[in-house]
C-alpha cells in the first residue's frame, strides 16, 4: 500500500511570524485510524492543515505516494484526500444533495456537468452516512449529527483513501459523537480509508484510534497505539493534569480519570 | 440505476425550471431592448426599424434609431449587463451582501480617475476606459493588498472601502468646484450614470470587454458556489482558492471599470443584480449570467422610466439610485438584526 502513503519531514509551520510547529515528522499509518491528540494551542489543527495543503510548511516536507504534495494540481490532491474543516459555511437554503454532489468537482472538467458515475459516487457516499432520505432537505433544517452525516458524505463522495476531519464531534451531544465516530470506525473497517482526525477528547480518541500522536507546544513527544501512549506521564506533561489510567469496561481501551486539585484534597482527608 | 432516477429526479427538475426561468429572463431583455428601439417621441413600426437597421435610409427614423436609441440601447444593456456579472461575483465571492464595486469604492475610484481624466487631460473616450480600469484594479490592490497576504479577507475591508469611496468622492467633488467650469456639464451628466448622448463610437470597447470576458468569468466561476462553502472546504474539494478569487476579481473590476468610464456609476445595479437574480432563482448554485441579464434588464427598465415615465427626463443613475437606496437601507437593517454588522 505504497501508493497512498502520507508522511512529512521535519515540518514547520508558522502563521504571522511565529512558528507553530517545530520539525514535525510523521507518516500516517495507511487503513488505519490517527488521532492528532493534544491540548488546545498545541499545533495539531495547524499540522492539519500543512498535511492537507492548506497552509505550506516553512521548512520540510509532506509527501503523497512519494511525490510533494505541491508538485500535484489542486483536483490531484482533492481526489486523493478529502478534508472536513472544522470552519465552513453552510450558505441558507442548500440542499443535501446539491451540498454532497459537491464533492464531484475534483473530478469534474470544463465543461462537463454530473456524469453517471458522478451521481453513483454521491448516491453511495448519501448511502453509507445514511441520508438518502434527506436529499431534498435544506441543511439548516438538520440535527448537528445530522449535518456532520453530510458533511462526512460531501467528503465521501470524492472518493479519496484518505479522509482529514477537524474536531468532528466539536459542538455535539454525547450520543452524536459516538454515531459519528462508530460511522467513521465502520468506514476505515468496511472500506479501508486512511482517517485522520483531531479530537480533544482523550478518552474518546483512546477508544477509536488505532494510532495515537501525542502533541505538545508545535512538537510529536508521543506515538503509537491508545494503550502505548495514553500512560499517566504522558497525560500530565501533555495536559498538565494528573490521572489515573483505568480499562474501558466495553472496549478495553484506556481511559483517563483527571483528578483534580479538588479531589486531591479529598482524598487525603 | 433505478434509484438514481428517484434520488437525482427532483435536482434534473430544479435545473429544468432554472433553465426555463432563464429563457424568460432573456425574453424580458430582448422585449426591453426592442421595446427602447421602438418607443418614444415617435414610435416607429418592425420595419421602419429593421429597415433602418440593415443600412436602408429611412427618413427620421434612421436618425433617431442609429444615432440616439441603438447607441443607448445597446450601452444600457451592455453596461447593465457587466455591473451586474460584477456585483453578483464580488458579493459571492466576499460572502457578503454589501461587497459590491460600489460600496467598495471601486466605481467611485474609476468615476474619480475619469473626472481627473475629463478635467485635466481631455482624453479621448478610449482613454477614460483605461483611466478607469487603472484606477478599479488599484482600489482593489488597496483593499485586498494587505489581506490577500493573510490568505483571509477581511469583513473589515468594506469599512475601508466605504472610507475609499468618501475619499475618491470629496477629491470629485473638489475637482468639479474648482475646474473650469465650460466641462462641468459633461462631467456631471456623466457622474449621475446617463446614456444621454451615447455614441456607437464609444462602445466597441466595452462589448468586447464584455464579450470576451463574461466567458472567463463564467469558467472560474464554477467553482464560485464552493467558494461559498468557505475557503478551506473550496480548497479541499480542489479549488486553487487564490487563484481564482484573484482572477475573477481582476475579470469583474475590468468589467465594471469598462462600463463605468462609458455610461458612468450607474447607482445600485451591481447591488441589485445578484440579490435579484438570487429571488428569482435560488440562494444557491451559480447565477451569474443571470445576474448579468438582471443588471441589463434593471438599466434598460430605468432608463426607459426616466426618459418617459416623468415630465421631466432623469439620467438612469437617478432612478436605479430610488430604487437602489431603500433596498441598501433595509438590508443594512436586515443585517443589523442577524448581527452580521
Amino acid at each position: 500500500m505504497e501508493k497512498y502513503q502520507l508522511k512529512c519531514e521535519r515540518i514547520s509551520a508558522a502563521y504571522a511570524d511565529e512558528e507553530i510547529l517545530h520539525e514535525v515528522s510523521l507518516e500516517i499509518p495507511a487503513h488505519q485510524i490517527s488521532v492528532l491528540l493534544g491540548a488546545n494551542g498545541c499545533g495539531k489543527s495547524t499540522l492539519l492543515r500543512v498535511l492537507a495543503g492548506f497552509l505550506n510548511s516553512q521548512q520540510g516536507q509532506v509527501t503523497l505516494a512519494g511525490k510533494k504534495l505541491q508538485e500535484y494540481s489542486p483536483k490531484e490532491v482533492a481526489r486523493l484526500l478529502a478534508v472536513l474543516p472544522q470552519q465552513r459555511q453552510t450558505p441558507v437554503g442548500t440542499r443535501v444533495i446539491d451540498l454532497v454532489s459537491q464533492g464531484r468537482f475534483p473530478y469534474h472538467t470544463l465543461f462537463g456537468g454530473m456524469s453517471q458515475a458522478d451521481k453513483q459516487a454521491v448516491e453511495e457516499a448519501m448511502d453509507m452516512v445514511g441520508v438518502t432520505e434527506l436529499a431534498e432537505k435544506d441543511i439548516g433544517d438538520l440535527s448537528g449529527g445530522q449535518k456532520q452525516r453530510v458533511w462526512i458524505a460531501l467528503a465521501l463522495a470524492q472518493q479519496t483513501e484518505i479522509i482529514f476531519l477537524d474536531e468532528p464531534t466539536t459542538f455535539l451531544d454525547l450520543s452524536y459523537q459516538i454515531e459519528i465516530l462508530d460511522l467513521l470506525a465502520d468506514l476505515n473497517q468496511r472500506l479501508g480509508k486512511t482517517i485522520v482526525m483531531v479530537l480533544h477528547d482523550i478518552n474518546l480518541a483512546a477508544r477509536y484510534a488505532d494510532q495515537i500522536f501525542a502533541m505538545k507546544q508545535g512538537r510529536i513527544i508521543q506515538s503509537g497505539s491508545p494503550q502505548e501512549v495514553i500512560q499517566v506521564d504522558l497525560i500530565k506533561e501533555v495536559f498538565d493534569l494528573s490521572s489515573v489510567i483505568v480499562q474501558d469496561p466495553v472496549t478495553n481501551s484506556p481511559v483517563v480519570v483527571p483528578i483534580g486539585s479538588r479531589d486531591a484534597k479529598n482524598k487525603r482527608n | 440505476m433505478k434509484e438514481s432516477r428517484t434520488i437525482f429526479a427532483p435536482v434534473k427538475r430544479r435545473k429544468k425550471k432554472e433553465r426555463i426561468l432563464l429563457c424568460g429572463l432573456l425574453g424580458f431583455v430582448i422585449f426591453l431592448m426592442l421595446f427602447s428601439l421602438v418607443y418614444g417621441e415617435t414610435i416607429y413600426s418592425f420595419n421602419e426599424i429593421f429597415a433602418a437597421l440593415t443600412g436602408k435610409f429611412v427618413p427620421g427614423a434612421s436618425f433617431t434609431l442609429l444615432t440616439l436609441r441603438l447607441p443607448r440601447m445597446l450601452a444600457g444593456f451592455l453596461a447593465g449587463f457587466a455591473f451586474g456579472v460584477a456585483g453578483y461575483v464580488f458579493q459571492t465571492m466576499l460572502h457578503n451582501p454589501l461587497a459590491n464595486p460600489d460600496v467598495l469604492g471601486i466605481s467611485s475610484g474609476a468615476s474619480c480617475a475619469v473626472v481627473v481624466g475629463i478635467l485635466f487631460f481631455h482624453v479621448s473616450k478610449v482613454s477614460m476606459a483605461v483611466f478607469a480600469i487603472g484606477a478599479g484594479l488599484l482600489t482593489v490592490l488597496l483593499l485586498f493588498g494587505p489581506s490577500v497576504r493573510n490568505k483571509a479577507i477581511d469583513p473589515r475591508m468594506i469599512i475601508s472601502g466605504i472610507g475609499l469611496q468618501a475619499f475618491y468622492d470629496a477629491v470629485i467633488s473638489y475637482l468639479t468646484v474648482t475646474s473650469d467650469q465650460r466641462e462641468l456639464p459633461e462631467v456631471l451628466r456623466w457622474l449621475n450614470g446617463s446614456l444621454d448622448g451615447m455614441t456607437l463610437a464609444q462602445l466597441p470597447l466595452l462589448a468586447l470587454v464584455v464579450v470576451l470576458l463574461t466567458p472567463l468569468v463564467l469558467i472560474l466561476g464554477q467553482s464560485l458556489s464552493l467558494l461559498r462553502l468557505g475557503n478551506e472546504t473550496a480548497q479541499s474539494l480542489g479549488v486553487n482558492v487564490e487563484k481564482t478569487k484573484v482572477g475573477l476579481l481582476t475579470l469583474t473590476v475590468i468589467m465594471a471599470a469598462v462600463a463605468t468610464s462609458v455610461t458612468g456609476p450607474i447607482a445600485f445595479v451591481s447591488f441589485l443584480a445578484g440579490p435579484l437574480a438570487q429571488r428569482l432563482f435560488s440562494r444557491n448554485g451559480n447565477h451569474t449570467l443571470s445576474a448579468g441579464l438582471v443588471g441589463a434588464s434593471l438599466v434598460l427598465a430605468a432608463d426607459l422610466i426616466g426618459q418617459y415615465a416623468f415630465s421631466y427626463r432623469f439620467p438612469v443613475g437617478v432612478i436605479t439610485g430610488l430604487i437602489g437606496a431603500p433596498y441598501l437601507i433595509w438590508q443594512l437593517y436586515v443585517m443589523n438584526k442577524r448581527g452580521e454588522l
